[in-house]
């Protein structure tokens, strides 16, 4: 029977009133200790009724009423994200809300299964023990403070547990001395026991670890995703891992040993793997000379459900698998060419003719070339140039199959320009159809950097293209590019970074006077600052951006051109009266005004 | 919105070709409503498919309140004719999906409600507003301390002191 208030108050105020009291349990002449036992007594006694009274309580609330497989799930939500590697997840606070949360929680073994050694030896066997034999994630990440003692305890834990592991992820930067990188090369040397549970096998090491004979026993059927970094000996002939969907085999350059034995080992290693959708090899594939026997001139390994694609390597070694291989034509491709060398004349040609199926898919995309050009820093200096082949559906992006080209070690400025020039010459000769121009520019101005580029480089590469629509600059090297991009007389859409990027070397448009393509519909401008003093239109004094631009944009209405749209990002202007009164005027019809900065387009 | 009749007798109305179900909630209201809307409940197709057994239509006692049977035949009305995720058996694991747009506002209700309608959803066997419930009630207390999850859902710290010092429970919180 439910006690109300009066009625409990009731009975603690009478007929409990002796005991809180204690008048049957002291006497005045009891010496103070045993007073204190006996009211020690008391007051257990009172906790352990006032803690029933609160598991009555509790199991009488309404959350403690849902089912049990209720508050796991619950739970089970919480536990995601996923833990970061280091420190307690958060979620383990629901063990200490009551008894019956602690119950369900520890009994629910899948809450368990994500067991990140990261968070000390006693979290890591407690979520063990309590995954029990549910598929678990072995997540270990070891970091340069951890002990040699604590990295052999993981490793050891870890091994007895592999039978029920779903996913192990063992990265190890090599921030460890030798001694470290050895315990790390024993344990995975002991990784031949079957996995049969195991999906996906991630290895990132910061040194050279070799791939153990018989791993995993020759026996795990439920492997799809392998991700090595800097694992050589990968059994290209096993046929234990033929069912991947992602491989990713990943080197350091310049390695020779450890690799594939041929080319040919690698290629009918892809032949039996048609479930693969992402492919990755960097730096792992053996030059081409040493692939003997040589291939059949005529053998397509058809990889019809890969959707990337990334080939680094020498020259020749990519050249050669390209020709061996065949992609679906909306799969992105990334070649990373390393060390082009003097004879590379024909790298672009050779590129684009291997390509050339890819590139002419029907029904025929229109192909948008991005060239970027990076230098980061002068410890690693290389290349990126990129087409894209991106696809619009009423004027959106629904597609981006991608073609990227990266050269490496190149720091040589003339070499820079000659292999601009060659790719506009490749461009000229094999992509007819470009629509989409996008250049991007990094680097410092130091040795040969891009701000030494000139107009004349400029115009050549960027060639006079009529039918090119768009036109994106970032970081440009000031009026050389301006005047370049000029040359774009069909460009509709111009995209350009204003001052305030980090990689501007030089004056950038901004500071010249305004001038948007004639047939310019869209422009989006980023970090610009339209208080910024610009050359006044009659060529004596200045006058602000925002004034030269309104200016501009005035008689360009004046003269028949409206401006679609107008998309600003992260721009700074005194007031924004005058963009009103430029969409008030029908000067421009759109205008989308964003403090943030989204990625273009 | 779907025919919702409060009726007084428990004659099922209707044999056509929209066949209506009489549900009865526990302060026995009862509660007219078509059959494809509740189809999401597989407790209901369960009971459905024993009437067509035995040729006999009856109505389905629940044990919940007439408000909180409301609000899950809201919730089916709305997605009535949907492919949900979490109804398939091979749905993916919970935690996957952020709560839909319209089951947030839906769920926008007292902390009480929330947990009737999660168990009443349990009964019925809908996994998707289970889902939904359970993820709304995951953000309620996520990132809170352990009394404040305490305060939001109107439990008490029950464990012996034993139990909050003992060595087997520090690693759990």
């Amino acid at each position: 029977m439910a006690v109300d208030g009066s009625e409990a108050s009731t009975f603690w105020a009478s007929s409990a009133r002796s005991r809180l009291a204690f008048l049957h349990v002291v006497r005045l002449d009891d010496p103070p200790e045993v007073i204190l036992q006996r009211a020690d007594r008391e007051f257990n006694a009172a906790a352990a009724a006032l803690l029933m009274h609160r598991r009555r309580r509790n199991a009488s609330s309404l959350i403690s009423r849902l089912p049990p497989e209720i508050l796991a799930h619950i739970f089970s939500i919480l536990a995601k994200p996923l833990p970061t590697h280091r420190g307690r997840p958060g979620w383990v606070q629901v063990t200490w809300v009551c008894s019956q949360w602690r119950t369900v929680a520890l009994e629910y073994a899948p809450l368990w299964h994500q067991v990140s050694f990261g968070m000390g030896r006693r979290w890591s066997e407690a979520f063990l023990s309590r995954a029990k034999s549910v598929p678990i994630h072995i997540d270990i990440d070891n970091r340069p403070e951890d002990s040699f003692a604590t990295v052999k305890r993981r490793n050891k834990l870890t091994l007895k547990h592999i039978s029920h592991a779903k996913k192990i992820y063992y990265s190890d930067l090599g921030n460890l001395c030798d001694v470290g990188a050895n315990l790390v090369r024993e344990w995975f040397q002991k990784l031949t026991t079957p996995a049969p549970l195991l999906e996906d096998l991630c290895m990132g090491m910061g040194f050279e670890c070799s791939m153990p004979q018989n791993l995993f026993n020759q026996s795990a059927p439920m492997l799809r995703h392998v991700n090595l970094v800097n694992v050589i000996h990968f059994p290209w002939r096993s046929s234990f891992l033929r069912n991947l969907v992602t491989l990713n085999i990943m080197m350091s350059p310049g390695r020779t040993e450890g690799l594939a034995s041929s080319l040919g080992d690698v290629l009918d290693f892809l032949e039996q793997s048609p479930t693969l959708e992402r492919l990755h090899l960097i730096n792992c594939l053996p030059h081409m000379y040493r692939t003997r026997p040589t291939p059949r001139p005529d053998k397509t390994v058809l990889l019809q459900r890969l959707a990337y694609l990334i080939l680094s390597a020498d020259i020749p070694t990519v050249l050669f698998m390209l020709k061996h291989l065949s992609v679906p034509h909306s799969a992105t491709i990334k070649l990373g060419l390393v060390r082009p060398g003097q004879d590379s004349s024909n790298v672009f040609r050779g590129i684009f003719s291997a390509l050339s199926g890819h590139l002419s898919a029907s029904p025929k995309p229109d192909f948008h070339v991005e060239f970027i050009c990076n230098d980061p820093d002068e410890d690693e200096t290389y290349w990126e140039l990129q087409i894209k082949t991106r696809r619009y559906a009423d004027g959106t992006l629904v597609n981006t199959p991608l073609l990227v080209l990266s050269f490496r070690t190149i720091s040589d400025h003339a070499a820079r320009c000659e292999l601009m020039h060659l790719f506009c010459d490749a461009l000229d000769a094999d992509l007819g159809n470009l629509r989409y121009l996008q250049v991007r520019m990094h680097g410092s101005s130091q040795d040969g950097g891009i701000a030494r580029l000139t107009q004349q480089d400029w115009v050549a590469m960027l060639r006079t293209k009529d039918d090119v629509r768009a036109v994106y600059a970032e970081g440009a090297s000031g009026a050389a590019l301006c005047q370049a991009l000029a040359m774009f007389r069909g460009a509709t859409y111009w995209y350009w970074h204003g001052p305030g990027h980090a990689s501007v070397t030089a004056p950038p448009p901004v500071g010249r006077r305004v001038h948007l393509l004639p047939k310019l519909s869209s422009l989006i401008l980023q970090r610009v600052d339209f208080d910024h003093l610009v050359p006044a239109g009659d060529g004596e004094g200045t006058m602000s951006l925002q004034a030269s631009f309104c200016q501009h944009l005035k008689a360009r209405h004046a003269s028949g051109t409206v401006l679609e749209t107008l998309r600003l990002r992260g721009c700074t202007s005194g007031d924004w009266n005058w963009l009103e009164g430029l969409k008030r005027e029908g000067i421009v019809r759109s205008v989308d005004l964003l403090e943030d900065l989204l990625e273009f387009p | 919105m779907p025919t919702i009749v409060s009726v007084d007798d428990s004659t099922v109305p209707g044999e056509g070709s929209s066949r209506l179900l009489l549900l009865v909630s526990s302060d026995n209201k009862h509660i007219v409503v078509e059959e494809d809307i509740m189809s999401r409940s597989r407790f209901i197709s369960k009971q459905v498919e024993g009437f067509e057994a035995t040729s006999q239509r009856h109505a389905i006692l629940l044990p919940f309140s007439s408000f909180v049977l409301n609000k899950v035949i809201e919730y089916c009305s709305h997605y009535r004719g949907y492919y949900l995720l979490e109804d398939d058996p091979d749905a993916a694991p919970p935690g996957r999906s952020p709560v839909r747009e319209w089951d947030q506002e839906f769920l926008d209700v007292d902390r009480n409600m929330l947990l009737r309608i999660i168990k009443a959803a349990h009964y019925l066997e809908i996994k998707s507003l289970v889902g939904s419930c359970a993820r709304a009630i995951a953000d309620m207390i996520r990132g809170k301390t352990t009394e404040e999850m305490r305060e939001i859902l109107g439990v008490e710290n029950d464990f012996t002191p034993e139990e909050e010092h003992s060595p087997s429970s520090k690693c759990t919180g």
